[in-house]
């Protein structure tokens, strides 16, 4: 019996001092977390906006009453029809997680870019959606400066139109295509799915083809509020 | 102590090897060792965890009974590892952003829990210490050659850069067969030397 009451008292006060410091240690850095999820979102933002434009954050309250947080891009001193464009935040199910995404929208209802904040896809499969493309091999780049550019699964989003259905292509990946042919498959709106990762390609084009409802939505809002303050 | 360094090092990384020799934490090793940067992330902050896990339960080991160290244990690395986690992602996010991924993946390592039951129970803090560091190290010596096999094979690429030009590479070496044909290929190639010289 005595034992019994050691061991769980022994048990419970391990419990509790851990628990304890683990609260302290939340208090502690959740504010400075947070501030830093919140650069990471800004930096996102402003590497798809063109430079030099003003972005600030909105919100509409949506059909099912839910709130939909959003971005502004507008050119700054410019008046009348100087809004760049608008960035929300939405995922997709993949193959093997929730991707989520950042896509920013221009007043044509086309995509300004669009980048992939967060995502567990299969290695060398579906993670290929943050893959960039360099001539540099191992032998010759290894110590040479990498250039950060933006992934070509990513690139090939630019100028998409949302409000039609979004094609995939599998016959090459965007990246070995000419000029000539990445435009023909604008024209289709289509992009190059990866291969070996159909359903990842799949799920964000459909995500994004979903959301066709949230941007006019963010539209309307947008128009709604300039008549408003005519 | 500190010349023995060297003895507890082979020790580490050679005859007592975590993935080669005491198949411990082989399931983060199938997961992480599709390219050596995330091998070597994972093995260096396993390293941290497991210097520091060590030390705590080597300092706890007088008071925690024996009849529940298993629970104990769990309760103390898994606590551990968390507010590792936050003060981390709170004032080293560039080192976050780089080994994040890789420390929920820590708490489920049995390699941890295998050394705190095995060696910091019942060992002082500074020997304790050092097995944590052999150990980590023999942990991410044996991902990085896993993972330098897998990266090369599966995508043609060392450290996301490509290798050989215009070599088609083999997916399945980057997808989780090919890792077990890896760890596979590499724990028998080492016993076959171990035979060898056995019977020399």
């Amino acid at each position: 019996m005595k034992t019994t009451i050691q061991l769980t008292a022994t048990l419970t006060v391990i419990a509790t001092v851990a628990g304890l410091s683990i609260g302290a240690t939340y208090l502690r850095t959740s504010d400075i977390i947070n501030q830093q999820k919140t650069q990471q979102l800004n930096s996102a933002l402003e590497s798809l906006f063109p430079d030099g434009v003003e972005i600030s954050q909105d919100s509409l309250i949506r059909s099912d009453n839910s709130v939909l947080p959003f971005w502004t891009a507008k050119q700054p001193n410019k008046g009348e029809g100087n809004l760049v464009g608008f960035a929300f935040e939405s995922g997709g199910r993949g193959y093997s997680s929730t991707i989520r995404y950042l896509a920013a929208i221009s007043a044509d209802n086309k995509i300004i870019g669009m980048t992939v904040l967060s995502q567990e896809e299969t290695p060398g499969l579906g993670t290929r959606v943050m893959e960039t493309v360099s001539k540099a091999t191992f032998w010759n780049g290894l110590f040479a400066k990498r250039e950060k550019t933006e992934p070509w699964f990513q690139s090939q989003f630019r100028n998409i139109s949302v409000l039609n259905p979004i094609g995939i292509s599998k016959k090459a990946e965007w990246h070995t295509l000419s000029k000539d042919q990445k435009a023909e498959l604008l024209s289709k709106n289509e992009v190059t799915a990866i291969t070996g990762a159909t359903i990842t390609t799949k799920a964000i084009t459909d995500a994004i083809t979903t959301e066709s409802k949230t941007v006019s939505e963010i539209n309307e809002f947008l128009a709604s509020k300039k008549g408003g303050l005519q | 102590m500190i010349n023995n360094i060297g003895t507890e090092l082979k020790r580490g990384v050679l005859t007592e090897n975590p993935i080669f020799v005491l198949a411990l934490g082989l399931c983060p090793s199938l997961g992480v060792s599709t390219s050596v940067s995330n091998g070597l992330g994972m093995g260096l902050a396993s390293t941290f965890v497991l210097i520091g896990s060590n030390i705590i339960i080597s300092l706890l080991k007088k008071v925690i009974p024996e009849q529940v160290r298993i629970p104990a244990y769990i309760i103390v690395i898994a606590s551990f590892v968390t507010i590792v986690q936050m003060v981390m992602q709170a004032y080293l996010p560039a080192l976050y952003t780089s080994l994040g991924i890789f420390i929920p993946l820590i708490v489920v390592n049995c390699i941890i829990l295998g050394r705190a039951e095995a060696f910091a129970s019942k060992n002082n803090v500074i020997n304790s210490a050092i097995d944590g560091l052999v150990m980590g190290l023999g942990f991410t010596v044996a991902l990085v050659v896993l993972s330098t096999i897998r990266e090369i094979l599966g995508a043609n690429k060392l450290l996301g850069l490509e290798f050989i030009p215009g070599f088609k590479p083999m997916t399945i070496f980057i997808l989780a067969p090919g890792g077990f044909f890896t760890i596979a290929f590499v724990v028998g190639l080492i016993n076959f030397f171990k035979m060898k010289k056995e019977q020399k």
